[in-house]
């Protein structure tokens, strides 16, 4: 898998490319307007991470580019640029997801990884890791076989602990994936804990062979056992 | 106290002392008036009477009043050549027509000499007085007349005159009352030209403008501010969470990492409200069309409903009719929801919710803390009723600029121990 | 000194009605004088009150045109004398003729008719080009004093 990220912040392309690294993709970057250009030229990419405000010019011009070679559908945008008009513009240029800064490494590894999978998706949508399967059309657990009934809540958690394997999801990345963006969070955890609660026992009645380690109180860590 | 009725208690202290002055001025001078009448008349009289004692002689016997308004009294020669013509006010006992026995009343009496046939006499001739009881009174209730008259006409012209010049006033004053910064396009404005009101106008505007000014500087501000501030939160909150999932850290080491990771969260949380705030206020969101009010509501609701049942709350929708608006649906979104969940975040366990849909009405209402909040202060910026909460006071103050933008009132009730929001759409 | 000057100047004026002649108001005179005086001249005004010696002077004015008439009374009351400005007209006609033919084209001019007790005497001014004669007569028109002007 071949990631192309055009972040023209030099600290956060590095974060990207660290988290990015440890999911085992390859990583390519371009800073600025001109050499993103070239590479998007020469190259294929399964995935491109977009920033709209770049040195020398404007993403979206890139974004038109793609779109005439057909290949804007694995494009995720990166923007600080919270408008609504830029949102609008980037989807209707065909970008496949629009991240807006600040974001959770654990959400862009979902929103990558949905990418991916969208793109090479070969007839069946299901996660399988170890003795799991998540049927994401059907929305079913299957674990050893055994359909294991899910909350909507529990499913989206799994689901993006499945998509974060091994790594940390925090309890706020957790939130706002699940609930969406509320001001007022100061509730949220409990209930959050709650649910995870939840799911380890399912998890654990079924034999799972998987496990939702805590950490440091500030998040979790789906780990296979 | 209004301008006018200050005008008028004032006007109406001074012309009392001034009437009530011009009353005593006016009472001794109608009093000498009158005394010189009389005395004319008294003058007279002597006249008459002596020519008629020249010619009758017999009038001299009279020496009391009992018949009529003089009487004599024969004098030495000694005595008589140095009487002087003599006034005096005095009482005497007489029946008036409108008295019924004989009462002491006031006359005026001159006493003169003469001599007649060479024997002196003394006449004394009475007239009687305006009593000064009766003209104190009568004056005084004149005066009173007067002042009451002029008050009066005074109001009446105050009314009529002070309304018809000050209406520019009143009018521009509730233009100015209406008027809020970055909302009202247009200046109050003054219809006159009278020279002080154009004055207060050119004076309001050039404030309204400087504070239009500052206002849009500060609009802009927040938002660079916020905008400036994403993309460095962003670097560290990834930072964070890439040196957190470092396995070679010490557990204190990580949770110090985990205590900062929450501080950034808030950061963040602050700065997404804030720059949300600003373009609610630069109107950046205008892809309006109609929302369906109830559809929200469900959707709210369904996203909900686990968090619901894990604090045990139950929840009633009543949905009287189909209630639909036209605004942006993600800032219908805002609204609702997060009056939702403050409802379900702010209840206590085992608490319930209703929710009632109204034609161009909804309302929210929660069992949770048995106080009312101040209503006043909860719709401000940075407000929070939990002084320790986590949360970052800017919630409410959100939302009451999304209904300010769309002209949807907000209120909130604390009505049979339950938290009441209502929206009206109007 | 200024008001040096205007004090000497008052003092002097009343110190000269002092002596002369003194403005009395009607109030200060015996009523007995004031009754007599208003019973033989009742329709007598602009009356001015003066003493003059032990004698009241009484200054006023009767009819239409304002004759001037003087009277002077005792302080009993009795009228001494009366001084009373008169026309040609009022000139007893033989007083007239009389004088007409003594003083033949003179001008008669500022007559007095003077009552003192019974006597009545005439004092006239005669005018001509030449020359110019005071003269008091008698009520039968005969010339009593002549004085040259």
């Amino acid at each position: 898998m071949k990631i192309l990220v055009i972040e023209d912040e030099k600290e956060l392309q590095q974060n990207i490319v660290d988290s990015l690294t440890k999911e085992h993709f390859v990583i390519e970057t371009a800073s600025d307007f001109r050499t993103a250009s070239e590479k998007l030229d020469l190259y294929q990419y399964d995935c491109i991470l977009l920033d709209i405000m770049l040195p020398q010019g404007n993403g979206l011009t890139l974004l038109e580019e793609l779109k005439k070679q057909g290949k804007a559908g694995n494009v995720i945008i990166i923007s600080a640029k919270d408008s609504l008009d830029d949102k609008l513009k980037g989807l209707e240029l065909g970008a496949d997801d629009y991240l807006t800064k600040p974001f959770h490494l654990a959400e862009l590894t979902a929103r990558v990884k949905a990418v991916l999978r969208r793109n090479l998706l070969d007839g069946k949508n299901t996660l399988e890791i170890s003795n799991l399967i998540l049927d994401l059309n059907e929305r079913t657990l299957l674990i050893n076989n055994e359909n294991v009934p899910l909350n909507r809540k529990e499913f989206a958690i799994l689901k993006y602990f499945l998509l974060n394997q091994n790594r940390l999801v925090t309890k706020t990345a957790l939130a706002e994936h699940v609930w969406g963006d509320h001001i007022d969070q100061s509730d949220n955890f409990d209930f959050i804990y709650y649910q995870i609660k939840n799911l380890r026992k399912k998890l654990q009645l079924a034999a799972a062979a998987l496990e939702i380690e805590a950490i440091y109180g500030i998040g979790y860590k789906l780990v296979a056992t | 106290m209004k301008l006018a009725n200050k005008s008028l208690l004032y006007l109406s202290v001074s012309l009392f002392v001034i009437i009530g002055l011009w009353s005593v001025v006016f009472y001794f001078n109608i009093q000498y008036e009158i005394k010189e009448s009389v005395d004319e008349g008294l003058e007279n009289y002597k006249r008459q009477i002596i020519y008629r004692a020249e010619k009758d002689p017999s009038i001299l016997d009279k020496t009391n009043f009992e018949e009529g308004f003089f009487a004599f009294k024969p004098l030495s020669a000694k005595e008589a050549l140095h009487f002087k013509d003599r006034y005096l006010d005095t009482f005497m006992y007489m029946q008036d027509a409108d008295d019924t026995e004989l009462e002491l009343e006031p006359v005026r009496m001159l006493t003169t000499a003469f001599e007649s046939n060479g024997r002196f006499y003394q006449l004394k001739i009475i007239n009687s007085m305006v009593e000064e009881d009766d003209l104190v009174g009568e004056l005084l209730e004149e005066a009173l007349a007067l002042y009451f008259i002029l008050m009066a006409s005074i109001i009446l012209i105050n009314n009529v005159v002070l309304q018809r010049v000050w209406k520019p006033f009143y009018s521009f004053l509730h233009q100015l009352k209406k008027y809020r910064i970055g909302h009202t396009e247009e200046f109050p404005t003054v219809n006159t030209h009278t020279k002080e009101f154009v004055a207060l106008q050119k004076a309001v505007h050039t404030l309204l403008e400087q504070n239009n000014k500052t206002y849009e500087q500060q609009k802009k501000f927040i938002g660079n501010a916020s905008h400036e501030l994403q993309t460095p939160l962003a670097i560290m909150t990834n930072k964070l969470e890439l040196l957190l999932e470092n396995s070679s850290l010490q557990p204190n080491q990580a949770e110090s990492i985990a205590e900062i990771m929450q501080l950034v969260d808030r950061l963040v949380r602050l700065n997404k409200s804030l720059l949300l705030l600003s373009k609610i206020e630069n109107k950046q969101f205008l892809n309006n069309q109609t929302v369906s009010v109830n559809e929200i509501v469900r959707q709210n609701l369904s996203d909900l409903e686990e968090l619901a049942e894990y604090k045990n709350i139950t929840i009633s929708v009543i949905e009287n009719t189909e209630l639909t608006f036209f605004m942006d649906h993600a800032m219908a979104n805002i609204i609702i929801g997060n009056l939702i969940r403050n409802a379900l975040f702010h209840n206590v366990t085992n608490g319930n919710i209703s929710i009632t849909l109204y034609e161009n009405q909804l309302e929210i209402r929660n069992s949770g803390k048995p106080e009312a909040l101040l209503s006043e202060k909860i719709f401000s910026r940075f407000y929070k009723s939990e002084p320790n909460s986590a949360g970052i006071g800017l919630g409410l103050a959100i939302i009451k600029a999304i209904c300010e933008l769309y002209a949807i009132s907000i209120e909130y009730h604390f009505e049979k121990q339950q938290h009441l929001f209502r929206l009206r759409f109007k | 000194m200024k008001r040096l000057i205007l004090l000497s100047a008052l003092s002097l004026y009343f110190l000269s009605n002092a002596l002369y002649a003194q403005d009395v108001p009607q109030s200060q005179v015996p009523s007995v004088v004031v009754n007599v005086f208003q019973q033989n001249f009742q329709k007598a005004y602009d009356i001015e009150w003066e003493m003059d010696g032990d004698r009241y002077k009484i200054a006023f004015e009767t009819g239409i045109l304002g004759n001037d008439h003087e009277a002077w009374y005792t302080s009993t009351g009795k009228l001494v004398k009366h001084v009373e400005e008169i026309s040609k007209s009022d000139l007893p006609a033989s007083v007239l003729k009389n004088i007409q033919t003594t003083y033949n084209g003179y001008q008669i001019d500022d007559i007095e008719k003077i009552t003192e007790g019974l006597t009545v005497t005439y004092k006239m001014e005669l005018e001509s080009f030449t020359q110019d004669w005071k003269i008091v007569c008698n009520s039968n028109g005969k010339t009593i004093r002549k004085i040259a002007d």
